[in-house]
């Protein structure tokens, strides 16, 4: 089966199991193209810090599912033994952290690019991130800093709209990609451009890719709102 | 010997390590005579961070899980607050969640009061003792000041590192003001003198 299917596969069995978990699950459907291109793309010695909506992602990086599934039980043998639950938890092995606090890992995405360059290493660092992340303050404060130094960092942002349920109409007032543009950061739009980006290792860089999330935002919100 | 040359010289030592980064808005250019000449000899490793706290205190950690060893300078304490998601929602949690090393070292300054205004001299030391996962450091001497610098630096978890202004030349034993809650003060020369002399 194919990775994109795969992941599809394991996400459904999440929804479906959805009111065994107590920890919030935020699960990834309609959002696998961004987790296909890491996958396809993304070199083991790379680090990968991701969002509240990381299945995919750590999927991608080479994380085990059936680790994160019991993680997201709470269960000893999950990924932090339980520790964190879905949405932030830490596998230093395969360089893989996220967070809950939308944006708060741009500035250790940066931290670490700045390592990897100190130490003449390769390895390239992939900050994902949601529209809403791009409204906080820390993610421009990292750009700024990316660009000065040249720091091989790429942020890849999906793009589905909402923050929770609140549209992006809402809350920019202009295009995200020319703003970020502005900094003479690379930019590209959609997996094609992310994937370019990947390919030729591209940095720092920012890639757009629009989603459309085909699930509730957290676990049976619907029931709460 | 005083307190600043003591802060120093320590970071001079512990600069001789290639894995050990200093960086904050002055580092390079001046902030007490606490880095004087060590951008000189350590130009790659002593940065100069743009006016971005929150970037420099995840900047930090991220830098850290990378295997290196960082020093953040704050000029004074109270700009620690634009950082607090890094040092409260982040740092101190990476290492409850998986084993792993995380010397940061934050180092702040608290303000030497009188004139310095309600932005310039506050002291939230024990909002950090108070706080899970924090080690904090409040050196009185010199030769503990040098002492506690390679202690965070060499350590394997998250320092707050706090020097107060008023002792910079110092060369014996000082006296942190001990402080049970955060005090606002400063506002007026008429608070300063309330709260530094009991008025």
């Amino acid at each position: 089966m194919k990775f994109r299917e795969r992941l599809r596969v394991y996400e459904l069995l999440l929804q479906d199991r959805m009111r065994e978990f107590a920890c919030p699950v935020h699960l990834c459907l309609g959002q696998e193209d961004v987790p296909e291109a890491l996958h396809d793309l993304l070199r083991p010695e790379d680090w990968l810090y991701s969002t509240h909506r990381s299945h995919g992602h750590y999927i991608a990086k080479g994380g085990d599912p059936e680790q994160l599934l019991a993680e997201i039980e709470g269960r000893e043998d999950g990924i932090n033994g339980g520790f964190s639950g879905s949405q932030s938890f830490s596998d230093p092995a395969l360089r893989f952290h996220s967070t809950a606090i939308v944006g708060g890992l741009s500035g250790a995405a940066a931290g670490t690019a700045v390592a990897l360059k100190m130490q003449r290493s390769n390895a390239l660092v992939i900050c994902c991130l949601g529209d809403g992340a791009t409204e906080q303050g820390v993610f421009w404060e990292s750009l700024n800093w990316a660009v000065l130094h040249a720091l091989p960092l790429v942020w890849v942002c999906e793009n589905n709209g909402y923050s929770v349920h609140a549209p992006l109409s809402e809350r920019q007032g202009t295009p995200l990609l020319s703003r970020v543009g502005s900094f003479r950061a690379t930019v590209a739009r959609g997996a094609e451009g992310l994937r370019t980006i990947l390919r030729g290792r591209t940095a720092p860089a920012f890639g757009e890719v629009p989603c459309e999330r085909r699930c509730n935002h957290v676990s049976a919100m619907e029931d709460l709102r | 010997m005083n307190l600043q040359e003591a802060v120093r010289g320590a970071l001079a030592d512990v600069l001789e390590d290639s894995s050990v980064v200093l960086f904050s808005q002055l580092a390079r250019w001046g902030l007490g005579g606490m880095t004087s000449g060590l951008w000189e000899k350590y130009p790659s490793r002593v940065l100069t961070m743009p006016n971005s706290e929150a970037l420099m205190h995840g900047a930090a950690m991220g830098m850290a899980l990378a295997g290196m060893r960082p020093i953040v300078l704050n000029e004074r304490m109270d700009f620690l607050m634009l950082a607090m998601d890094a040092l409260v929602n982040h740092i101190p949690i990476w290492p409850m969640r998986a084993p792993m090393s995380l010397p940061i070292t934050v180092i702040a300054v608290v303000g030497k009061g009188k004139g310095q205004g309600p932005q310039h001299s506050k002291n939230f030391i024990e909002w950090f003792r108070g706080l899970d996962g924090w080690r904090v450091a409040e050196p009185s001497s010199p030769r503990a000041a040098a002492d506690e610098i390679k202690g965070a630096v060499y350590g394997d978890r998250p320092t707050l590192y706090v020097l107060h202004r008023e002792f910079f030349k110092s060369g014996g034993e000082c006296s942190p003001p001990v402080v049970d809650r955060v005090r606002i003060c400063g506002a007026s020369s008429r608070h300063e003198r309330a709260f530094y002399e009991g008025e």
